[in-house]
C-alpha cells in the first residue's frame, strides 16, 4: 500500500515538475517582454507613387539637444551641453521629439549636418520604436539657416519675428528632395525621397527658434 | 490534499528548474570567439562614459541610467518611453577626435530570454569631419552583462566593481556585426560593418554603468551590390503593417 502511494506521489511530482517547467519556458518565450505602444500611422497612398507620410517637429518644445554651431545659429541646448570645437566647426548635431501630422509624439529624430567646403550635407534618423527607423540624407539648399534668417531681417544678438519658409533639401533626388538611405524593421526594404521644410515665425535674443520643421517622406518597397 | 501539495511542489521545482535553464542558457548572450567586423578593420574609435565623451544621454527617467546634462528633456511620452538617445564623441587611435555620433535605440520586441537574449536595437548617425556622414544599424544582446553584472548587483543592492569585457554584437550583418552605410562626402557609396567592445569597470544598480570604455572596430569598403534587407525585416502583410488613411 505504502509502495503504491509512493508511486502516486512520484508520478504527481514528476507531472508537476514537467508541467511547471513547460509552463515557465512557454511563458518566457511567449511573454511580451518589450512593448512599444503603437500609434496609428497616417499614410497617404499615391497612385503608382508610393506611400506619403508627414512628420512635424515643433520648435522650441520638441528639442532634445542642439549641439550649437561655432559662431552661428542656433544656440546650444540645453544648458550644459558642450560639443568639442572640432565638431562644432564643421558639423551640427540636433535631436528632437518627432510628431505625426496629428501632432502626437511618435518617435525621436536625429539631424546631423556637415560642411565640406561650400557644400553642406545633412542626415536624419527617424526612430519610431513601434515601427523601425528611417535613415535619410540630403544636400543642403538655401545657403543654410543662418543665411536665410539674415536675409529675412535677423540682426545678430536681436530677437526676430517674421515668417520664413525654407526648404532645406536640395538633392540628390530630382525635385530638390533628399533620399532614403535605408531603414530597419518595417522600413527595411523601403527606398524613396523626402523633403524637409522649416517654417519659422521668430527667434529670441538667446537664439531659440520658434516654428516647425516638416518632413514629408515618399517611400516605396524595394530598392 | 497531500496529492495536491505534491503536484504543486513538483510544479514549483519545475519552474525553478526552468528558470535555471534560462539563466544558464548557453544559446543566448556571448558565445564562442568575439565577433569581428567583416573585412579588414579600417577605423578604430573609442569613447567612455565621461561627460566629455558622452555629453548627452536622454531617456524617460525610468531607466537605470544617468541622464545628462541634468536639464535634458525627458522622453516621457508613451510611444517613446522606451527610447534612449545620446551623443558620443569618438576618438581615434591617436586620441584625436574622429567624429561625433548620435545613437538612438530601444529594447527590441524580439527579446526572448530563451531563444534570443536581451536584444537592444539602435541606429547611429555618425559625423566624421572631413569625411562625411554614415549610418549604423546595430543589434546587441546584453544578456551576458545582465547575468554577470547587472542582476547580481541589483539583487545584492550594492555597486559592482571589477573588470568585465563584452562584445554583445548580434547583427544585423552576417556574423553578428552592425551594418554601416556611408551616406555623404568621401563615405558615400561605402558600406561595411562595425563591432563594439565594452570594458565595464563599475556598475551601480541605481544608475547603471559608471565606468566603462568602448572600442568601435569599423570595416568600410566600396559597396559591391545593392543593400539587402535587414534580417529583422518584418514580412509583407505583417499585423504591424501601417494602416493607411
Amino acid at each position: 500500500m505504502a509502495k503504491r502511494r509512493f508511486r502516486v506521489y512520484r508520478w504527481l511530482f514528476t507531472i508537476g515538475l514537467l508541467g511547471g517547467a513547460a509552463a515557465t519556458l512557454w511563458l518566457a518565450t511567449n511573454w511580451s517582454w518589450v512593448e512599444h505602444p503603437r500609434v496609428r500611422a497616417h499614410i497617404d497612398v499615391r497612385q503608382n507613387g508610393g506611400a506619403e507620410e508627414h512628420f512635424v517637429i515643433r520648435l522650441p518644445r520638441d528639442r532634445i539637444v542642439d549641439g550649437g554651431r561655432e559662431g552661428s545659429l542656433p544656440a546650444a541646448y540645453p544648458a550644459g551641453v558642450s560639443l568639442p570645437a572640432a565638431v562644432q566647426d564643421a558639423g551640427h548635431v540636433e535631436q528632437f521629439k518627432l510628431r505625426d501630422r496629428e501632432g502626437e509624439v511618435v518617435g525621436v529624430a536625429v539631424r546631423h549636418a556637415l560642411r565640406d567646403g561650400d557644400a553642406e550635407d545633412a542626415g536624419w534618423i527617424l526612430f519610431l520604436p513601434a515601427r523601425g527607423a528611417l535613415m535619410l540624407q540630403h544636400a543642403e539648399g538655401g545657403g543654410g539657416l543662418a543665411g536665410a534668417l539674415s536675409r529675412a531681417g535677423l540682426r545678430p544678438g536681436n530677437a526676430w519675428t517674421g515668417n520664413l519658409e525654407l526648404q532645406r533639401t536640395a538633392g540628390p533626388v530630382d525635385g530638390g528632395r533628399g533620399r532614403v538611405v535605408g531603414g530597419t524593421r518595417e522600413f527595411s526594404r523601403h527606398s524613396g525621397s523626402y523633403a524637409e521644410r522649416w517654417r519659422l515665425t521668430g527667434m529670441d535674443e538667446q537664439g531659440v527658434l520658434r516654428g516647425t520643421i516638416e518632413l514629408e517622406t515618399l517611400t516605396v518597397i524595394g530598392r | 490534499m497531500k496529492y495536491l501539495l505534491t503536484l504543486l511542489l513538483g510544479m514549483l521545482a519545475g519552474a525553478v528548474l526552468a528558470v535555471a535553464v534560462i539563466w544558464f542558457n548557453p544559446f543566448v548572450g556571448e558565445r564562442g570567439a568575439p565577433v569581428t567586423p567583416e573585412g579588414a578593420v579600417t577605423d578604430r574609435w573609442h569613447f567612455d562614459l565621461d561627460a566629455g565623451a558622452t555629453p548627452v544621454i536622454a531617456h524617460s527617467g525610468e531607466r537605470r541610467l544617468v541622464r545628462r546634462p541634468e536639464a535634458v528633456s525627458e522622453l516621457w511620452e508613451t510611444p517613446i518611453r522606451g527610447v534612449t538617445s545620446g551623443v558620443i564623441v569618438m576618438r581615434g587611435e591617436d586620441d584625436v577626435i574622429a567624429g561625433v555620433a548620435s545613437r538612438v535605440g530601444a529594447w527590441s520586441r524580439d527579446a526572448d530570454p530563451l531563444r534570443s537574449g536581451a536584444l537592444y536595437d539602435s541606429v547611429w548617425l555618425l559625423t566624421l569631419p572631413g569625411r562625411g556622414l554614415a549610418f549604423v544599424t546595430q543589434r546587441e544582446d546584453y544578456w551576458s552583462l545582465l547575468r554577470e553584472v547587472a542582476v547580481p548587483s541589483a539583487v545584492r543592492r550594492e555597486a559592482w566593481q571589477g573588470s568585465f569585457e563584452t562584445s554583445p554584437a548580434a547583427g544585423p550583418a552576417s556574423g553578428g556585426a552592425a551594418r554601416v552605410h556611408g551616406a555623404s562626402g568621401a563615405l558615400d557609396g561605402l558600406q561595411g560593418s562595425l563591432v563594439a567592445r565594452y570594458a565595464l569597470g563599475a556598475y551601480d544598480p541605481r544608475v547603471g554603468p559608471t565606468s566603462m570604455t568602448a572600442e568601435l572596430l569599423v570595416s568600410l569598403a566600396p559597396s559591391e551590390s545593392e543593400s539587402e534587407p535587414e534580417p529583422d525585416a518584418e514580412p509583407a502583410g505583417s499585423d504591424d503593417a501601417p494602416v493607411a488613411d
